[in-house]
């Protein structure tokens, strides 16, 4: 029988650098998790991505196990990286700060499939294409499924 | 350590601007963020804190989107309590039994451990650590000098001290791990095991016949030489707090470097206890 879940929380935390500190310590400390042992966890498996800012997200049972789940970075901070923007566009409509080609929506779409919902490839490239024109990014090019 | 706590309401935020503004803040010494439903909650410690480099990172956002913040001071305190409170006692084999002050003692067992773990690593739940009290219960440690690593809540130079280490040396970077390693050491009565805070510069100049360290992969890889400066010749390592793959393999390479040998390792889970010769 699957166990009862008893709170949901989703943090971001930089890879490798866990600690009991305020939000780890009080959100899960509070609900009776063994806080040492969340990030014990979490900092093994993200030692390969020391300092980037990760979403995770905590399921806490009511028997005070937990389980988590690692994301990717969002898919906005991807497209910073790509470009390298520090902030996107305050007017995305009528200022245009960088372009991407669809190369790169496809890589980052591919690396955060799961995370988007997307059944497809392409699906999930239409959103990352979104999110780029709504941070006064142009993807630049004919989209693959148009040619 | 204390730290601040920002509640940022983002009202009219789209979830890809609230990414845009917890990366900028994460940029600027903000270590941890918890995401709400109206908004987020970011997290940095006091003495990092500076108001007009956060003026400055906010700055671009103000005409993206609206959105205000107010700051808490959050103390410091043991937010592991309510574990604490309440943790089951544990056994390691029919050797070793490792409790808190408030449960019963089993005098039935030869080694018995008592830990008040605050929020420093090491109770024995986890299996890094009990695989490596396994490993020090299957090796002879009577007479021996013995450093430990990262030592958390200072259990495994308390077992070692049980058995029969006679001069221990055990180092935390983390103050709170310090003192806890005092603390434990007091209520187990074992009077020879020397506290230090600090990393691997403030590790002694002198000679150990074992080193423990259960801590993770990329700080072993980082201070396995200064371990293998410490170490007397045929002289044992403990290695823990890493995976079985790919992580094995690469501490394996690296302590080739120093000529330590590996021996052997337990694994449970995804987690590895290696041992290692010199």
């Amino acid at each position: 029988m699957a166990k009862e879940v008893g709170a949901l929380v989703k943090l971001q935390v930089k890879g490798g650098a866990a600690n009991p500190s305020p939000p780890i310590g009080p959100a899960l400390g509070a609900k009776g998790v063994n806080i040492m042992e969340f990030c014990k966890q979490f900092n093994a498996r993200t030692q390969d991505r020391p300092g980037k800012v990760l979403p995770v997200v905590i399921t806490v049972y009511v028997d005070k196990s937990f389980d988590f789940i690692i994301k990717t970075p969002p898919v906005a901070i991807q497209l910073l990286e790509a470009t390298g923007l520090k902030s996107g566009s305050a007017e995305p409509n009528r200022k245009k700060v960088a372009s991407v080609n669809w190369e790169q929506v496809e890589t980052i779409a591919k690396d955060k499939m799961t995370d988007l919902n997307a059944f497809t490839v392409e699906s999930a490239m239409k959103m990352v294409a979104g999110t780029a024109r709504s941070m006064g990014i142009t993807v630049s090019g004919t989209a693959p499924w148009n040619n | 350590m204390n730290y601040y706590e920002l509640l940022f309401t983002t009202i009219t935020a789209e979830d890809y601007q609230q990414d845009l503004l917890i990366a900028a803040l994460g940029e600027i010494g903000f270590d941890t963020f918890e995401e709400l439903d109206l908004g987020f909650k970011a997290y940095i410690p006091v003495d990092n804190f500076d108001q007009h480099v956060l003026d400055e990172a906010l700055e671009p956002y103000r005409d993206m989107f609206t959105f205000s913040y107010e700051i808490t001071l959050i103390a410091q305190k043991n937010w592991n309590e309510v574990w604490e409170s309440n943790f089951e006692p544990i056994q390691i084999g029919d050797q070793v039994f490792v409790r808190a002050t408030f449960h019963e003692a089993k005098p039935e067992f030869p080694y018995e451990i008592v830990i008040d773990p605050k929020m420093a690593f090491g109770t024995g739940h986890h299996q890094t650590t009990a695989m490596m009290m396994q490993m020090m219960l299957e090796n002879d440690f009577d007479g021996k000098k013995v450093l430990d690593m990262g030592c958390g809540t200072g259990i495994l130079a308390i077992l070692a001290a049980k058995l029969g280490a006679t001069d221990l040396t055990a180092i935390d970077y983390d103050p709170v791990c310090y003192e806890s390693t005092i603390e434990n050491a007091t209520l187990n009565q074992v009077d020879n095991i020397k506290a230090l805070c600090g990393s691997k510069e403030v590790i002694p100049a002198e000679q150990y016949d074992i080193i423990l360290a259960n801590i993770n992969r990329n700080i072993l890889l980082d201070q396995m030489e200064s371990y293998a400066k410490v170490l007397t010749p045929g002289g044992e390592i403990y290695f823990s707090g890493f995976y079985e793959s790919p992580d094995l393999d690469i501490i394996t390479e690296e302590a080739r470097k120093y000529n330590l040998k590996y021996i052997t390792h337990k694994k449970d889970k995804e987690w590895v206890a290696a041992k290692f010769v010199l």
